[in-house]
């Protein structure tokens, strides 16, 4: 659901949608949050999921005033006038954390979970998938932040091209790690596998485990 | 899961895990594969078939084992949804 939207999103800058353009932009960090609440968080007290999805419907709202006022997008069609720059600078900010919050989210749920599991008997390619999502997901969260080098002057041909690789690469980065960490190719999968024993060789069957228990019992335990 | 409750019942891990295939087996049936199972599932199983088992080897303080394994997958639950995929 994020890729798709992600997509939906991409293409909007190339066609006017006028109400969608208001919605659709950043909508899949909204699918993002979804996702790390029902895989990290099921049956769980924590408010983090809910105090998540608050902050965003609340820099959501504040992106579309800002665009229904001020008519404000990222790079600017036109440039805008010098008392207006404080506020192009405050809309960034939205949008920065309106990106990064959920990313680093999920960034620090994914590095936490490999961490745990790097004592644990467990394939290493998923352990890898891990961090693939971690290290990908902060990337994406911290280059939101390329934004503020962007001109207030209007135009694509106004950016600098440095800055402009610097936000597309990225999301390239974000793309290709997460496509590399749902969609692991099976010689990837063996080369971080290969040095990995799997305990599968012993096979216990209902008798022996009875057995196990009933000599447990017998010897006191 | 096996590693703990190998540790919770004082056991080798490879029967802990004998217990929980088992366990799945007993709920599911022997058909069904393991990465199709999602956390609703995992839970049935521990609460269930496993608890059952459990009851029938004369585990002591089972209520404290099912309680751990709760928490457990609860922790760990991300790896269901990672290692499905």
């Amino acid at each position: 659901m994020f890729f798709i939207l992600y997509g939906i999103q991409l293409m909007g800058e190339f066609i006017p949608f006028g109400l969608f353009r208001l919605f659709i932009p950043q909508l899949c960090l909204f699918f993002l949050i979804i996702f790390v609440k029902y895989t990290f968080y099921k049956d769980n007290k924590s408010k983090v999921p809910t105090l998540q999805i608050l902050i965003f419907i609340f820099l959501k709202i504040l992106e579309i005033i800002y665009v229904l006022i001020y008519d404000f997008q990222i790079p600017l069609k036109k440039t805008i006038s010098i008392s207006l720059i404080p506020l192009f600078y405050s809309y960034i900010t939205i949008l920065a954390l309106e990106i990064s919050i959920p990313l680093f989210w999920l960034g620090y749920k994914a590095l936490v979970m490999y961490n745990k599991l790097k004592v644990h008997d467990i394939q290493p390619w998923l352990k890898k998938r891990y961090l693939l999502i971690s290290i990908s997901s902060f990337f994406l969260g911290l280059s939101s932040y390329a934004n503020y080098l962007l001109p207030y002057e209007g135009g694509y041909e106004e950016v600098n091209p440095i800055i402009f690789m610097l936000i597309a690469s990225a999301l390239l980065v974000f793309s290709f790690g997460n496509l590399i960490a749902w969609v692991m190719p099976k010689s990837l999968k063996r080369h971080f596998n290969r040095k990995y024993k799997t305990n599968e060789d012993l096979v216990l069957t209902e008798r022996d485990i009875t057995d196990i228990f009933k000599e447990k019992l017998s010897g006191g335990n | 899961m096996g590693e703990n409750l190998a540790k919770n019942l004082n056991i080798s891990p490879p029967a802990a895990r004998g217990l929980i295939k088992l366990s799945i087996k007993d709920e599911f049936g022997p058909f069904k594969p393991m990465t199709q199972l999602n956390y609703e599932d995992f839970r049935a199983i521990i609460t269930q078939s496993l608890k059952k088992r459990l009851l029938n080897l004369e585990v002591v303080n089972i209520e404290d084992v099912i309680s751990n394994m709760l928490e457990d997958l609860n922790q760990n639950q991300s790896v269901i949804t990672m290692a499905g995929v």
